[in-house]
Protein backbone atom coordinates (compact mmCIF):
# COMPACT_ATOMS: atom_id res chain seq x y z
CA UNK A 1 0.00 0.00 0.00
CA UNK A 2 1.13 3.54 -0.72
CA UNK A 3 2.92 5.02 2.33
CA UNK A 4 1.47 8.44 1.51
CA UNK A 5 -2.05 7.11 1.96
CA UNK A 6 -1.17 5.73 5.40
CA UNK A 7 0.18 9.14 6.45
CA UNK A 8 -2.81 11.06 5.11
CA UNK A 9 -4.98 13.05 7.48
CA UNK A 10 -8.15 10.92 7.15
CA UNK A 11 -6.25 7.71 7.89
CA UNK A 12 -4.27 9.19 10.81
CA UNK A 13 -7.36 10.72 12.41
CA UNK A 14 -9.35 7.49 11.96
CA UNK A 15 -6.52 5.50 13.55
CA UNK A 16 -6.30 7.98 16.45
CA UNK A 17 -10.08 7.74 16.99
CA UNK A 18 -9.94 3.94 16.85
CA UNK A 19 -7.12 3.99 19.44
CA UNK A 20 -9.19 6.28 21.69
CA UNK A 21 -12.24 4.01 21.40
CA UNK A 22 -10.10 0.96 22.11
CA UNK A 23 -8.51 2.66 25.15
CA UNK A 24 -11.93 3.69 26.47
CA UNK A 25 -13.23 0.16 25.92
CA UNK A 26 -10.31 -1.28 27.93
CA UNK A 27 -10.64 1.26 30.71
CA UNK A 28 -14.42 0.78 30.98
CA UNK A 29 -13.99 -3.02 31.13
CA UNK A 30 -11.54 -2.66 34.03
CA UNK A 31 -13.65 -0.06 35.83
CA UNK A 32 -16.80 -2.14 35.29
CA UNK A 33 -15.23 -5.18 36.94
CA UNK A 34 -14.59 -3.09 40.06
CA UNK A 35 -18.12 -1.64 40.12
CA UNK A 36 -19.78 -5.06 39.93
CA UNK A 37 -17.73 -7.93 41.34
CA UNK A 38 -18.51 -11.64 41.05
CA UNK A 39 -19.32 -11.72 44.79
CA UNK A 40 -21.88 -8.93 44.31
CA UNK A 41 -23.41 -10.78 41.37
CA UNK A 42 -23.83 -13.89 43.55
CA UNK A 43 -25.48 -11.83 46.32
CA UNK A 44 -27.75 -10.00 43.88
CA UNK A 45 -29.12 -13.19 42.27
CA UNK A 46 -32.93 -13.39 42.36
CA UNK A 47 -34.45 -16.22 44.37
CA UNK A 48 -35.85 -18.86 42.02
CA UNK A 49 -34.79 -16.94 38.94
CA UNK A 50 -31.23 -17.95 38.07
CA UNK A 51 -29.24 -15.58 35.90
CA UNK A 52 -31.35 -12.59 36.94
CA UNK A 53 -30.18 -9.94 39.39
CA UNK A 54 -31.84 -7.37 41.65
CA UNK A 55 -29.53 -4.35 41.72
CA UNK A 56 -29.23 -0.77 42.89
CA UNK A 57 -27.60 1.46 40.28
CA UNK A 58 -25.77 4.32 41.99
CA UNK A 59 -25.32 7.49 39.94
CA UNK A 60 -23.26 10.64 40.68
CA UNK A 61 -26.27 12.81 39.74
CA UNK A 62 -30.07 12.83 39.87
CA UNK A 63 -31.33 10.46 37.16
CA UNK A 64 -33.27 11.93 34.26
CA UNK A 65 -35.82 10.53 31.81
CA UNK A 66 -32.90 9.52 29.56
CA UNK A 67 -31.47 7.25 32.28
CA UNK A 68 -34.86 5.78 33.26
CA UNK A 69 -35.51 4.83 29.63
CA UNK A 70 -32.15 3.11 29.29
CA UNK A 71 -32.48 1.31 32.63
CA UNK A 72 -36.02 0.17 31.83
CA UNK A 73 -34.65 -1.50 28.72
CA UNK A 74 -32.66 -3.95 30.86
CA UNK A 75 -34.88 -4.52 33.92
CA UNK A 76 -38.00 -3.66 35.92
CA UNK A 77 -37.85 -0.35 37.74
CA UNK A 78 -38.43 -0.79 41.46
CA UNK A 79 -37.97 2.72 42.79
CA UNK A 80 -35.53 5.57 42.55
CA UNK A 81 -34.14 8.37 44.67
CA UNK A 82 -31.89 11.39 44.12
CA UNK A 83 -28.83 9.34 43.23
CA UNK A 84 -29.87 5.74 42.59
CA UNK A 85 -32.30 3.54 40.70
CA UNK A 86 -33.45 0.08 41.81
CA UNK A 87 -33.81 -2.53 39.12
CA UNK A 88 -35.12 -6.10 39.27
CA UNK A 89 -34.74 -9.01 36.87
CA UNK A 90 -31.57 -7.75 35.17
CA UNK A 91 -29.50 -10.33 33.27
CA UNK A 92 -25.88 -10.73 34.35
CA UNK A 93 -24.70 -9.68 30.88
CA UNK A 94 -26.77 -6.49 30.95
CA UNK A 95 -25.63 -5.70 34.51
CA UNK A 96 -21.98 -6.09 33.51
CA UNK A 97 -22.56 -3.87 30.42
CA UNK A 98 -24.22 -1.27 32.65
CA UNK A 99 -21.26 -1.33 35.06
CA UNK A 100 -18.97 -0.41 32.15
CA UNK A 101 -20.82 2.89 31.61
CA UNK A 102 -18.72 5.78 32.91
CA UNK A 103 -21.78 7.59 34.28
CA UNK A 104 -22.58 4.71 36.65
CA UNK A 105 -20.74 5.12 39.98
CA UNK A 106 -21.49 1.72 41.43
CA UNK A 107 -23.82 -1.26 41.26
CA UNK A 108 -24.74 -2.99 44.51
CA UNK A 109 -27.10 -5.87 45.31
CA UNK A 110 -30.60 -4.68 46.14
CA UNK A 111 -31.69 -5.36 49.71
CA UNK A 112 -34.36 -8.11 49.86
CA UNK A 113 -37.92 -6.82 50.20
CA UNK B 1 -2.88 34.16 -17.76
CA UNK B 2 0.63 33.10 -16.88
CA UNK B 3 1.31 36.54 -15.35
CA UNK B 4 -1.72 36.25 -13.10
CA UNK B 5 -0.65 32.78 -12.05
CA UNK B 6 2.81 34.06 -11.31
CA UNK B 7 1.45 36.84 -9.08
CA UNK B 8 -0.71 34.36 -7.19
CA UNK B 9 2.17 31.96 -6.76
CA UNK B 10 4.84 34.40 -5.67
CA UNK B 11 3.49 37.75 -4.60
CA UNK B 12 0.44 37.56 -2.42
CA UNK B 13 0.64 37.59 1.39
CA UNK B 14 0.08 33.85 1.46
CA UNK B 15 3.45 33.39 -0.21
CA UNK B 16 4.97 34.33 3.15
CA UNK B 17 2.79 31.79 4.87
CA UNK B 18 5.28 28.98 4.47
CA UNK B 19 8.12 31.08 5.92
CA UNK B 20 6.60 32.62 9.02
CA UNK B 21 5.11 30.21 11.59
CA UNK B 22 2.35 32.63 12.60
CA UNK B 23 1.31 33.32 9.03
CA UNK B 24 1.29 29.63 8.23
CA UNK B 25 -1.48 29.16 10.75
CA UNK B 26 -3.30 32.33 9.72
CA UNK B 27 -6.37 30.57 8.21
CA UNK B 28 -6.85 28.63 11.46
CA UNK B 29 -6.34 31.75 13.60
CA UNK B 30 -8.80 33.72 11.47
CA UNK B 31 -11.32 30.88 11.66
CA UNK B 32 -11.07 30.79 15.46
CA UNK B 33 -11.30 34.61 15.58
CA UNK B 34 -14.58 34.43 13.63
CA UNK B 35 -16.04 32.09 16.24
CA UNK B 36 -14.66 34.23 19.09
CA UNK B 37 -16.34 37.36 17.70
CA UNK B 38 -19.71 35.61 17.40
CA UNK B 39 -19.42 34.23 20.96
CA UNK B 40 -18.50 37.69 22.30
CA UNK B 41 -21.49 39.28 20.51
CA UNK B 42 -23.71 36.50 21.84
CA UNK B 43 -22.56 37.16 25.44
CA UNK B 44 -23.00 40.93 25.04
CA UNK B 45 -26.50 40.49 23.59
CA UNK B 46 -27.46 38.18 26.49
CA UNK B 47 -26.34 40.85 28.97
CA UNK B 48 -28.03 43.65 27.00
CA UNK B 49 -31.41 41.93 26.62
CA UNK B 50 -31.40 40.56 30.18
CA UNK B 51 -33.63 37.63 29.22
CA UNK B 52 -33.96 34.45 31.28
CA UNK B 53 -31.19 31.89 30.67
CA UNK B 54 -33.86 29.28 29.91
CA UNK B 55 -35.16 31.46 27.10
CA UNK B 56 -31.90 32.95 25.79
CA UNK B 57 -28.92 30.91 26.95
CA UNK B 58 -25.52 32.52 27.43
CA UNK B 59 -22.29 30.96 26.17
CA UNK B 60 -21.42 30.10 29.78
CA UNK B 61 -24.76 28.36 30.42
CA UNK B 62 -24.32 26.38 27.19
CA UNK B 63 -20.82 25.35 28.27
CA UNK B 64 -22.19 24.32 31.66
CA UNK B 65 -24.95 22.27 29.99
CA UNK B 66 -22.42 20.71 27.60
CA UNK B 67 -20.27 19.51 30.53
CA UNK B 68 -23.37 18.34 32.40
CA UNK B 69 -24.66 16.34 29.41
CA UNK B 70 -21.30 14.62 29.03
CA UNK B 71 -21.06 13.91 32.79
CA UNK B 72 -24.50 12.29 32.71
CA UNK B 73 -23.65 10.20 29.65
CA UNK B 74 -26.44 11.83 27.62
CA UNK B 75 -24.49 13.68 24.91
CA UNK B 76 -22.17 10.77 23.92
CA UNK B 77 -25.20 8.51 23.34
CA UNK B 78 -26.96 11.11 21.19
CA UNK B 79 -23.77 11.84 19.23
CA UNK B 80 -22.93 8.17 18.60
CA UNK B 81 -26.52 7.34 17.60
CA UNK B 82 -26.60 10.27 15.17
CA UNK B 83 -23.18 9.37 13.79
CA UNK B 84 -24.15 5.73 13.26
CA UNK B 85 -27.30 6.77 11.37
CA UNK B 86 -25.43 9.38 9.36
CA UNK B 87 -22.54 7.12 8.33
CA UNK B 88 -24.79 4.17 7.42
CA UNK B 89 -27.25 6.38 5.50
CA UNK B 90 -24.51 8.18 3.57
CA UNK B 91 -22.65 4.93 2.83
CA UNK B 92 -25.73 3.05 1.56
CA UNK B 93 -26.99 6.07 -0.41
CA UNK B 94 -23.60 6.55 -2.06
CA UNK B 95 -23.18 2.90 -3.02
CA UNK B 96 -26.73 2.71 -4.44
CA UNK B 97 -26.20 5.92 -6.42
CA UNK B 98 -22.83 4.95 -7.85
CA UNK B 99 -24.07 1.49 -8.90
CA UNK B 100 -27.19 2.97 -10.52
CA UNK B 101 -25.18 5.79 -12.07
CA UNK B 102 -22.74 3.41 -13.73
CA UNK B 103 -25.53 1.00 -14.81
CA UNK B 104 -27.61 3.79 -16.34
CA UNK B 105 -24.49 5.35 -17.77
CA UNK B 106 -23.49 2.23 -19.67
CA UNK B 107 -26.18 3.05 -22.18
CA UNK B 108 -26.38 6.69 -23.23
CA UNK B 109 -29.98 6.24 -24.32
CA UNK B 110 -30.96 5.04 -20.82
CA UNK B 111 -28.81 7.75 -19.20
CA UNK B 112 -30.53 10.50 -21.20
CA UNK B 113 -33.90 8.98 -20.33
CA UNK B 114 -33.12 8.80 -16.59
CA UNK B 115 -31.43 12.19 -16.19
CA UNK B 116 -34.61 14.36 -16.13
CA UNK B 117 -36.32 11.89 -13.77
CA UNK B 118 -33.32 11.89 -11.40
CA UNK B 119 -33.17 15.69 -11.59
CA UNK B 120 -36.91 15.83 -10.80
CA UNK B 121 -36.56 13.56 -7.74
CA UNK B 122 -33.41 15.44 -6.66
CA UNK B 123 -35.55 18.58 -6.35
CA UNK B 124 -38.13 16.91 -4.08
CA UNK B 125 -36.70 17.44 -0.63
CA UNK B 126 -36.58 14.50 1.79
CA UNK B 127 -38.77 16.43 4.23
CA UNK B 128 -41.73 15.91 1.92
CA UNK B 129 -41.09 12.15 1.80
CA UNK B 130 -40.83 11.66 5.57
CA UNK B 131 -44.62 11.76 6.24
CA UNK B 132 -45.05 9.02 3.58
CA UNK B 133 -42.15 6.98 4.98
CA UNK B 134 -43.74 7.22 8.44
CA UNK B 135 -47.06 5.96 7.01
CA UNK B 136 -45.39 3.08 5.18
CA UNK B 137 -42.76 2.03 7.73
CA UNK B 138 -43.91 3.54 11.03
CA UNK B 139 -41.87 5.73 13.39
CA UNK B 140 -38.34 4.55 13.95
CA UNK B 141 -34.80 4.35 12.62
CA UNK B 142 -35.95 2.96 9.24
CA UNK B 143 -37.54 6.31 8.36
CA UNK B 144 -34.37 8.23 9.19
CA UNK B 145 -32.21 5.79 7.24
CA UNK B 146 -34.49 6.02 4.19
CA UNK B 147 -34.51 9.81 4.33
CA UNK B 148 -30.70 9.84 4.51
CA UNK B 149 -30.32 7.36 1.64
CA UNK B 150 -32.74 9.40 -0.47
CA UNK B 151 -31.07 12.72 0.22
CA UNK B 152 -27.57 11.37 -0.53
CA UNK B 153 -28.46 9.16 -3.49
CA UNK B 154 -29.97 11.75 -5.83
CA UNK B 155 -27.19 14.37 -5.88
CA UNK B 156 -24.61 11.58 -6.28
CA UNK B 157 -26.66 9.80 -8.97
CA UNK B 158 -27.37 13.02 -10.85
CA UNK B 159 -23.70 14.01 -10.85
CA UNK B 160 -22.56 10.50 -11.79
CA UNK B 161 -24.97 10.45 -14.74
CA UNK B 162 -23.81 13.90 -15.83
CA UNK B 163 -20.23 12.68 -15.54
CA UNK B 164 -20.93 9.56 -17.59
CA UNK B 165 -22.65 11.58 -20.31
CA UNK B 166 -19.73 14.00 -20.46
CA UNK B 167 -17.22 11.24 -21.24
CA UNK B 168 -16.40 11.62 -24.96
CA UNK B 169 -17.66 8.54 -26.82
CA UNK B 170 -14.37 8.49 -28.71
CA UNK B 171 -12.55 7.44 -25.49
CA UNK B 172 -14.89 4.50 -25.02
CA UNK B 173 -14.58 3.53 -28.68
CA UNK B 174 -10.80 3.80 -28.54
CA UNK B 175 -10.55 1.47 -25.53
CA UNK B 176 -13.07 -0.95 -27.06
CA UNK B 177 -11.16 -1.03 -30.33
CA UNK B 178 -8.15 -2.20 -28.33
CA UNK B 179 -10.18 -5.17 -27.15
CA UNK B 180 -11.34 -3.89 -23.75
CA UNK B 181 -14.26 -5.68 -22.13
CA UNK B 182 -17.27 -3.79 -20.73
CA UNK B 183 -15.83 -4.14 -17.21
CA UNK B 184 -12.51 -2.69 -18.39
CA UNK B 185 -14.31 0.24 -20.02
CA UNK B 186 -16.02 0.96 -16.69
CA UNK B 187 -12.83 0.59 -14.68
CA UNK B 188 -10.44 2.36 -17.06
CA UNK B 189 -12.63 5.08 -18.57
CA UNK B 190 -16.00 5.65 -16.91
CA UNK B 191 -15.05 5.52 -13.20
CA UNK B 192 -11.95 7.76 -13.44
CA UNK B 193 -13.90 10.22 -15.58
CA UNK B 194 -16.83 10.56 -13.19
CA UNK B 195 -14.71 10.95 -10.04
CA UNK B 196 -14.77 14.78 -9.94
CA UNK B 197 -18.54 14.76 -10.60
CA UNK B 198 -18.99 12.08 -7.97
CA UNK B 199 -17.09 14.15 -5.40
CA UNK B 200 -19.27 17.20 -6.14
CA UNK B 201 -22.44 15.13 -5.71
CA UNK B 202 -21.10 13.39 -2.62
CA UNK B 203 -20.20 16.66 -0.93
CA UNK B 204 -23.64 18.11 -1.65
CA UNK B 205 -25.37 14.90 -0.52
CA UNK B 206 -23.29 14.60 2.64
CA UNK B 207 -24.20 18.18 3.57
CA UNK B 208 -27.90 17.65 2.87
CA UNK B 209 -27.77 14.42 4.88
CA UNK B 210 -26.91 16.37 8.04
CA UNK B 211 -30.09 18.40 7.66
CA UNK B 212 -32.14 15.30 6.89
CA UNK B 213 -30.69 13.64 9.98
CA UNK B 214 -31.88 16.43 12.28
CA UNK B 215 -35.31 16.50 10.72
CA UNK B 216 -35.68 12.72 10.80
CA UNK B 217 -34.59 12.53 14.44
CA UNK B 218 -36.99 15.28 15.44
CA UNK B 219 -39.86 13.32 13.93
CA UNK B 220 -39.02 9.65 14.30
CA UNK B 221 -36.39 9.03 17.01
CA UNK B 222 -35.92 8.91 20.75
CA UNK B 223 -32.19 9.50 20.53
CA UNK B 224 -29.78 11.52 18.42
CA UNK B 225 -28.81 15.17 18.20
CA UNK B 226 -32.02 16.08 16.39
CA UNK B 227 -34.00 14.60 19.27
CA UNK B 228 -31.82 16.47 21.80
CA UNK B 229 -32.45 19.75 19.97
CA UNK B 230 -36.20 19.13 19.88
CA UNK B 231 -36.38 17.83 23.48
CA UNK B 232 -34.46 20.87 24.76
CA UNK B 233 -36.96 23.23 23.13
CA UNK B 234 -39.91 21.19 24.47
CA UNK B 235 -38.48 21.27 28.01
CA UNK B 236 -37.74 25.00 27.59
CA UNK B 237 -34.12 24.17 28.30
CA UNK B 238 -32.72 26.09 25.36
CA UNK B 239 -29.13 25.47 26.50
CA UNK B 240 -29.63 21.82 25.54
CA UNK B 241 -30.99 22.86 22.17
CA UNK B 242 -27.94 25.04 21.56
CA UNK B 243 -25.59 22.24 22.70
CA UNK B 244 -27.26 19.97 20.13
CA UNK B 245 -26.90 22.61 17.43
CA UNK B 246 -23.24 23.27 18.24
CA UNK B 247 -22.49 19.53 18.33
CA UNK B 248 -24.05 19.20 14.89
CA UNK B 249 -21.88 22.02 13.55
CA UNK B 250 -18.72 20.63 15.13
CA UNK B 251 -19.40 17.18 13.68
CA UNK B 252 -19.91 18.64 10.21
CA UNK B 253 -16.70 20.69 10.46
CA UNK B 254 -14.88 17.55 11.58
CA UNK B 255 -16.21 15.49 8.66
CA UNK B 256 -15.55 18.26 6.20
CA UNK B 257 -11.99 19.01 7.32
CA UNK B 258 -10.84 15.48 8.06
CA UNK B 259 -12.54 13.47 5.33
CA UNK B 260 -14.38 15.41 2.64
CA UNK B 261 -11.85 18.14 1.82
CA UNK B 262 -8.78 15.87 1.68
CA UNK B 263 -10.78 13.37 -0.42
CA UNK B 264 -11.95 16.10 -2.78
CA UNK B 265 -8.45 17.56 -3.04
CA UNK B 266 -6.95 14.16 -3.73
CA UNK B 267 -9.58 13.46 -6.39
CA UNK B 268 -9.05 16.79 -8.13
CA UNK B 269 -5.27 16.42 -8.00
CA UNK B 270 -5.56 12.96 -9.51
CA UNK B 271 -7.87 14.31 -12.19
CA UNK B 272 -5.46 17.15 -12.91
CA UNK B 273 -2.57 14.72 -13.11
CA UNK B 274 -4.42 12.55 -15.62
CA UNK B 275 -5.29 15.60 -17.75
CA UNK B 276 -1.66 16.77 -17.58
CA UNK B 277 -0.35 13.44 -18.74
CA UNK B 278 -2.82 13.33 -21.57
CA UNK B 279 -1.81 16.79 -22.71
CA UNK B 280 1.88 16.07 -22.39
Amino acid sequence: MNAGVLKSRPVLVTLALAALVFAYWGWSALAGAHKLTDAEIARAAEDGNPGRLDIKVVLPFTPEQFHFMRLQDIGRMAGADASSVNLRGVSVKAARALARRYWVSDIVPLEPQ
Amino acid sequence: MSTAAGVIQSGAPWALAGRLPLRRHMPLILGIAGFAIVIALWEISALAFGLSVRLYPTPLSVLHTFVDLIRKGILPVHVTDSLARYVSGVAIGTVVAVVLGVLFGLNRFVARMMLPLVNFLYAIVEVSWIPLFVLWFGYGPKVILLALIYVVAFPVLFNCLTGVLSVPQVYVNAVRSLGATRAQVIRQVILPAILPNFMTGFRVGAGFAFRALVFGEVIAAQTGLGFLIFEGAQMQDTSRTVVGMISMGVLWLFFDRVYLRPLERATLERWGMIAGEGQG
